[in-house]
């Protein structure tokens, strides 16, 4: 299931070239990639300008990178180092 | 687990991290002692602390105790769940101590194999980066205050539409009204800096001729506020034949042009009271 959503992803972001969708964030990253709640710079590309986390459907991680990013995210909340709410 | 076997042979320690942040006015001798404190305990608790790092002062991503600005320091060290009790507590002792967090980062290692960079556990004082006036500047332009104060008159023009559904609208027509003539004379006078001639309307062509169209409406009732409202609500290119109006009638124009000095000043408060009426609609 989770490797579907992020083939179709690929498809989608490969087979368009020029104009085409853009690719998702999580797009380039490794399958093992983890990531680290005290590096906001990285987060900052997976929470909207309110700062609210991306759902999969946008961000394309697998279910077990959005458990992690979702942990990551809110230690650094917790930390001060990402809003919990922004407003823009 | 398979580690139970093993645990009475060797007590087996955890990998932790603590972030703390302290208050921004506190000094490196404050931030010194906080250091001091956590080594301590790190120490009577058979901890070995690996790691030490400030991060210097930081932007807060949200304002905590009133402040927006903390110094953040890094803590990497081993030892067992009773210090990381400890260590929490003795911060939450301290006042410097705004927030902290503590990670487990890895378990079951064995406290003989941790070894130490002394280079790592140095508390170095970090310079502050000097932010603030940037900061500043960018915020007085957020709010549009800087660059826009002193061009009175586009500001002017570009008003009136959103003058129409705030409250400011009501304070500044009234002013508007009250010496129609004196309000608009230095409005007249600034077109001349902008435009080449005071007779501007007929720069302003197609502007111009609308204007000529509303003259007599603006013209009789300049003095009463319903007018002046009109005026208000004419879209940006209508505020500058309103403002011609006078001018096209006559001799009062010219007086109000000589008045100018005295006639600034209303025009300047009407500038603030537009810069507010920004504020307003910004925040």
């Amino acid at each position: 299931m989770a490797d579907d959503i992020q083939q179709d992803f690929d498809v989608e972001a490969g087979g368009r070239g020029r104009g085409g969708r853009k690719k998702a964030p999580g797009h380039a990253l490794a399958p093992d990639f983890k990531f680290d709640y005290k590096d906001p710079q990285q987060l900052r590309h997976f929470i909207t300008d309110r700062g609210k986390i991306t759902p999969r459907r946008i961000n394309g991680l697998n279910a077990k990178q959005q458990r992690d990013l979702t942990r990551a995210i809110k230690r650094a909340r917790n930390i001060a180092l990402l809003p919990y709410t922004a407003t823009k | 687990m398979a580690t139970a076997a093993a645990a009475p042979a060797t007590r087996w320690a955890r990998e932790y991290e603590t972030i703390y942040i302290l208050r921004s006015d506190v000094d490196s001798a404050g931030a010194e002692k906080v250091v001091d404190r956590a080594k301590d305990v790190i120490a009577r608790l058979e901890g070995t602390l690996t790691k030490l790092d400030n991060w210097g002062k930081r932007k807060l991503a949200y304002p905590i105790r009133k402040s927006n600005r903390g110094i953040f320091v890094y803590l990497k060290y081993v030892g067992y769940s009773d210090l990381v009790a400890e260590l929490e507590r003795n911060l939450r002792l301290l006042d410097e101590v705004v927030r902290f967090q503590t990670v487990l980062l890895t378990e079951d290692i064995d406290p003989a194999s941790v070894s130490v960079d002394p280079e790592e556990v140095q508390y170095l004082h970090v310079e502050e980066e000097e932010a603030t006036v940037d900061a500043e500047l960018e915020r007085a332009r957020s709010l549009g205050m800087a660059p826009r104060a002193p061009r009175g008159v586009p500001s002017d023009a570009r008003q009136p539409p959103s003058e129409g559904d705030t409250p400011a609208a009501a304070e500044a027509a009234p002013e508007g009204a009250a010496e129609a003539p004196a309000v608009e004379a230095p409005a007249v006078e600034a077109p001349a800096v902008e435009a080449p001639a005071v007779e501007a309307p007929a720069v302003e062509a197609p502007a111009a001729e609308t204007a000529a169209e509303e003259a007599p409406a603006v013209e009789a009732p300049a003095a009463e506020a319903p007018a002046a409202e009109t005026a208000a609500e004419e879209a940006p290119a209508v505020e500058a034949p309103a403002v011609e109006a006078p001018a096209a009638e006559a001799p009062a124009a010219e007086t109000a042009a000589e008045e100018a000095p005295g006639a600034e000043e209303p025009a300047e408060e009407s500038s603030e009271a537009e810069t507010e009426d920004d504020k307003r609609e910004e925040g």
